[in-house]
C-alpha cells in the first residue's frame, strides 16, 4: 500500500495529478483520489487482498454494445503486444488488465501478478494517461468528447 | 432565364477587365464626381488601383529634421521606429501624424480596411521573420476594432507595437467632441508594456521604454497611445527631449547566460536518456537559434519537436523531427524544452506520465509554472543549444530514430486513410470533405513542381484548421503561421497571412531566397468574414495570397447545438454563399470548386496568377457541414496531438 501511495504522491508533485489524496486504509483496501484529465476526479481502489489496482470510471457514458467501447478494449490489449517497443509495452507476465463497461462507466481493473505495485501502478496510471491522450484524440470521439465533456474551443 | 443566360450577366472579375479602355480613361481621382459618373454611364468600370498608390510608394523617404520649424513629436517617434528598424506598420487612416510620420520616415507601411485585421496582418509578419512590426488605428473605435487581434498577439507572443492616437490631454474627462476614452486598461492583460504618453517632451523617452520591450526578454505587444498635444508638438532641438540617446544606451543586446554547471547537468542528463526530445518552442525562431537547435539534435540524435505560433524552426522533413510522429511522444523519457513561451501543464503534450523534464527560459521567474521541473536553467535559447551542441559527446540512437521513423508513417497513413474517406465521402455527396482539400493543398504544395520549402502557408478556422493543419508542412524557418495559436481567435487567418505575404514580399529576413512567392491560407467561412475585405489591401500592394475558403455554412461549432432547443439556427450561416464572386468584386479571382479535379485546376491557376501577376486568389470550396461529425461521416475531427503539425494550442 504504501508503495502504490509513494508512486501516485509522485506524480501529484510532477503535476500529473492537479489535486491528490488518500483515503483511510481499511482492511486492505485503500481509495485514491486524483483530480486529473479533462478537470475529472478519479477514483483509484487498491485491493491488496485481491491484488488489484481498480479506476471504476475511466470514462463515462460509453454504451456497452458500441464500437467506442470495443475499440478502448482493443486500444488496452494493443497495450500488451510484442511488437510495441519495450519501453511501451505492459508485461503480461507481472500485470493483467481487464476492462468492464457498467451501465456506460467503462473501468480498468489491473491484477498484479508478481508482487510488484510500482511496476503496476505506473502502468496504469500511463494507460489511463493514454486513454485521454491518445485513444480519444486520435478516434472518432470528437462528438464523444463535446457531449460528455463539454468540450469546445473555450474548454480544450 | 437558363443557368448560363445568369452567368453571362453576372459581374466577374474577368468582365471588369474588358473594359480597359473606358477605364483607363478615367483617371480616377483626377476627375470630378460628375465627369466619373458620366463616363460610367452603361458601362462597368474596371477596379483598378489609384495611380497614387504606386507612386507615393515610391517616393524616397522624408524624415523630419530639427532643422527649420523642427520636428513634430510624431516625427521624433518616426524616426526612432526607423532607427530600430522597424520592419513593417500596418494600419487603417486615423493616428494620422504618426503613421504619415513613421511611412515617411522610410518604414514599410501598408493602410488597409480594418483596424483589427491590420493588426492581424503586423502580427503575420512578425511571425515569419522574427521582426518588431506595428499596427495602428484611430482613437475609440480603430483602437477597439484592435482588441482581438492585440490579444492574439498577446497570446502568441509578438513583438507588436500597437499605435494608437487618443484625442487631447485637454480635452480629457470633459467628453470633447468625439471617441474620448481611456485606452490603456483595455489592454490590460494583453500587452507587455503600455503607455499613454502625456508628457510631449517625454515621447523619445517613452519610445524607447517600448522598444526596450519588445526587443528584450519575452516579447509580446507593447502599446502606446498618443494624445494631439505630443504627437503635434514641436522640437527645434534635442534639448527639450528628455533621455534623447541612442538603442545603445536605453537597451542592450546582452543576454542571459547559463551556468557551467546547469549546463553540465542537463549534457548529462540527455546523455543517460535513452530517448531524449526538444520541444523547440517560438524562442528558437526568435532569438535565431535555427542553426544552433539542429546542431544540438544531429550530434546527440536528439528528436525535435516544434511548437509554437510559426512553424519550421527545425525541418518538418528532417530525419530527427517529430513533428509528425506523434506516436513516439509518449516514449520519450526527457524532454527539453527551449523557447517554449507558453507553457502547457502535463496532459496538455502528448508525453508519459514518467517523463523527466528540463526547460530553458530566458526568465528566471517563469520556470516552473505550469509544468513542474527536473532542471530549470535560466538561459538564452541560442546561447544555451550552442552550448549543448559543443558539450555534448556525438551519439547515435538508432533504435530511437527508428521509432521517430515509424511513428511518421503510422500518423501518415492515418492521415492517407482519413483522405481516402473524405475521397468516398466527397464523391457520394458532390461536395469537397475537408480531408481531401488539406491533402489536395499538401501534394500540390509539396509534391509537384513547387519547391517545397517556398510556400509559406497559414490555417485556421475549427473544421478547416484542424484538417488543414494535419497536412501543411514547415521545412524551414518562417515557412508556418498557425493562425489561431493560443487565443484561438477565428478569423484574423487571412489577414495574418498577408502580412506574412508582405513579408516574403520584400524577402524579409528568412524569407530571403523565396522572395515575391505566393503564400496560401486555408481558412473558413466564419473566419473570412473577419478578413475578407483585405483582399483589397492585397491587391493594391500587389501581395500574392492565395485563400482556400472552407464553405461549409456554419460554424465549426455547430455540433454544441445539436439536441439544444431553438439553437441550431444561431450556428448556421445561409447555404452555398459564394464567397468567390465577392473576392471578384474586391479585384482578386474567385473561383468555386466542389470535386477534386475542380479543385487541383484552381490551385494550378491560382498559383500560377500569384506567381506571375501577383495576383490573389480566393477558392471557394464548397463542402457540407457534416463533414465535421464523424457519426456521419467518419472520421469527422480528430483533434491535433500536442505539440507537432498541427498543433495550436501551446
Amino acid at each position: 500500500m504504501e508503495i502504490v501511495a509513494a508512486v501516485l504522491e509522485e506524480y501529484a508533485k510532477r503535476g500529473i495529478f492537479r489535486g491528490f489524496s488518500q483515503g483511510s486504509p481499511r482492511k486492505g483496501k485503500a481509495v485514491f483520489k486524483m483530480l486529473w484529465h479533462r478537470g475529472r476526479n478519479f477514483e483509484l481502489i487498491l485491493d491488496t487482498g485481491r491484488k488489484t489496482l481498480r479506476f471504476p470510471v475511466v470514462l463515462p457514458e460509453v454504451p456497452v454494445e458500441s464500437s467506442m467501447y470495443e475499440e478502448f478494449q482493443q486500444f488496452v490489449d494493443a497495450h500488451f503486444a510484442d511488437d510495441l517497443p519495450g519501453h511501451r509495452r505492459i508485461d503480461k507476465s507481472k500485470v493483467s488488465i481487464r476492462c468492464a463497461n457498467r451501465k456506460g462507466d467503462v473501468s480498468l481493473t489491473l491484477t498484479v501478478l508478481d508482487g510488484d505495485y510500482a511496476y503496476a501502478t505506473r502502468k496504469l496510471v500511463n494507460l489511463v494517461h493514454e486513454v485521454f491522450l491518445v485513444f480519444l484524440f486520435d478516434g472518432r470521439y470528437y462528438d464523444y468528447m463535446v457531449e460528455t465533456f463539454d468540450l469546445d474551443p473555450d474548454r480544450m | 432565364m437558363d443557368d448560363q443566360t445568369k452567368q453571362d450577366q453576372a459581374p466577374s472579375r474577368r468582365k471588369f477587365l474588358k473594359v480597359p479602355a473606358v477605364a483607363g480613361a478615367l483617371a480616377g481621382a483626377a476627375l470630378s464626381p460628375g465627369q466619373l459618373f458620366a463616363g460610367t454611364q452603361g458601362v462597368i468600370p474596371s477596379i483598378r488601383i489609384p495611380k497614387e498608390v504606386p507612386e507615393t510608394l515610391s517616393e524616397k523617404p522624408k524624415g523630419g529634421s530639427f532643422e527649420g520649424k523642427g520636428m513634430t513629436g510624431a516625427e521624433v517617434f518616426a524616426k526612432l521606429c526607423k532607427e530600430e528598424e522597424l520592419a513593417a506598420m500596418f494600419c487603417c487612416p486615423g493616428n494620422y501624424t504618426v503613421i504619415n510620420a513613421i511611412a515617411a520616415a522610410g518604414v514599410p507601411a501598408y493602410g488597409g480596411r480594418t483596424e483589427g485585421a491590420m493588426c492581424a496582418a503586423a502580427d503575420g509578419f512578425s511571425r515569419v521573420t522574427g521582426e518588431v512590426t506595428a499596427c495602428s488605428g484611430t482613437e475609440g473605435p480603430g483602437f477597439t476594432h484592435m482588441i482581438m487581434n492585440i490579444a492574439a498577439a498577446n497570446s502568441a507572443r509578438t513583438p507588436l507595437l500597437v499605435l494608437a492616437s487618443n484625442m487631447q490631454i485637454a480635452g480629457e474627462d470633459r467628453e470633447q467632441f468625439i471617441q474620448i476614452m481611456q485606452q490603456q486598461p483595455l489592454t490590460t492583460g494583453i500587452k507587455k508594456y503600455g503607455k499613454r504618453i502625456v508628457a510631449p517632451n517625454r515621447v523619445y523617452e517613452y519610445g524607447a521604454y517600448a522598444f526596450r520591450n519588445l526587443k528584450s526578454g519575452v516579447p509580446g505587444p507593447v502599446h502606446l497611445d498618443f494624445p494631439g498635444e505630443v504627437a503635434r508638438a514641436r522640437f527645434t532641438d534635442a534639448s527639450g527631449l528628455t533621455d534623447y540617446y541612442s538603442q545603445t544606451k536605453y537597451r542592450t543586446e546582452s543576454r542571459p547566460h547559463p551556468s557551467a554547471k546547469d549546463v553540465a547537468l542537463a549534457i548529462d542528463m540527455i546523455n543517460k536518456a535513452e530517448r531524449p526530445i526538444i520541444v523547440a518552442g517560438q524562442g528558437v525562431f526568435q532569438r535565431g537559434a535555427c542553426d544552433s537547435l539542429k546542431a544540438a539534435a544531429e550530434k546527440n540524435e536528439v528528436a525535435v519537436v516544434t511548437s509554437g505560433p510559426m512553424r519550421g524552426h527545425f525541418p518538418d522533413d528532417h530525419r530527427l523531427s517529430a513533428s509528425l510522429s506523434p506516436d513516439a511522444l509518449m516514449s520519450a523519457d526527457l524532454v527539453v524544452f527551449v523557447g517554449q513561451y507558453c507553457m502547457p501543464s502535463p496532459g496538455e503534450y502528448r508525453f508519459s506520465a514518467d517523463v523527466k523534464t528540463i526547460r530553458v527560459h530566458p526568465e528566471q521567474e517563469d520556470l516552473g509554472r505550469n509544468w513542474p521541473l527536473d532542471l530549470g536553467i535560466v538561459s538564452d535559447e541560442k546561447i544555451f543549444l550552442d552550448q549543448l551542441a559543443g558539450g555534448m559527446p556525438a551519439k547515435k540512437r538508432d533504435a530511437w530514430v527508428n521509432e521517430l521513423a515509424a511513428a511518421r508513417k503510422k500518423f501518415e497513413d492515418t492521415n492517407l486513410q482519413h483522405y481516402q474517406l473524405g475521397l468516398k465521402h466527397s464523391l457520394a455527396t458532390d461536395h469537397l470533405h475537408p480531408a481531401v482539400m488539406a491533402k489536395e493543398v499538401h501534394d500540390f504544395l509539396y509534391k509537384g513542381d513547387i519547391d517545397p520549402k517556398q510556400t509559406v502557408t497559414g490555417c485556421g478556422g475549427w473544421t478547416s484548421g484542424i484538417f488543414a493543419g494535419r497536412w501543411l508542412r514547415a521545412n524551414r524557418p518562417g515557412q508556418g503561421v498557425a493562425c489561431g495559436y493560443q487565443f484561438g481567435a477565428i478569423g484574423p487567418d487571412l489577414a495574418m497571412m498577408i502580412g506574412a505575404g508582405a513579408a516574403v514580399q520584400r524577402g524579409v529576413g528568412p524569407q530571403s531566397p523565396y522572395k515575391g512567392a505566393p503564400v496560401l491560407c486555408v481558412t473558413s467561412d466564419a473566419g473570412i468574414a473577419y478578413s475578407l475585405f483585405e483582399l483589397d489591401t492585397a491587391a493594391k500592394y500587389k501581395i500574392p495570397v492565395i485563400a482556400v475558403v472552407y464553405n461549409n455554412n456554419s460554424w465549426g461549432m455547430w455540433p454544441s447545438a445539436v439536441g439544444s432547443a431553438r439553437s441550431m439556427h444561431m450556428y448556421l450561416f445561409q447555404e452555398n454563399l459564394r464567397y468567390d464572386k465577392m473576392a471578384e468584386g474586391l479585384g482578386a479571382r474567385g473561383e468555386y470548386v466542389k470535386s477534386v479535379d475542380e479543385f487541383r485546376e484552381a490551385l494550378k491557376r491560382s498559383y500560377h496568377a500569384a506567381s506571375t501577376e501577383m495576383v490573389s486568389s480566393l477558392i471557394n470550396v464548397q463542402a457540407l457541414k457534416e463533414f465535421t461529425s464523424g457519426r456521419d461521416y467518419a472520421p469527422g475531427i480528430a483533434l491535433p496531438p500536442e505539440p507537432g503539425v498541427g498543433a495550436f494550442a501551446h
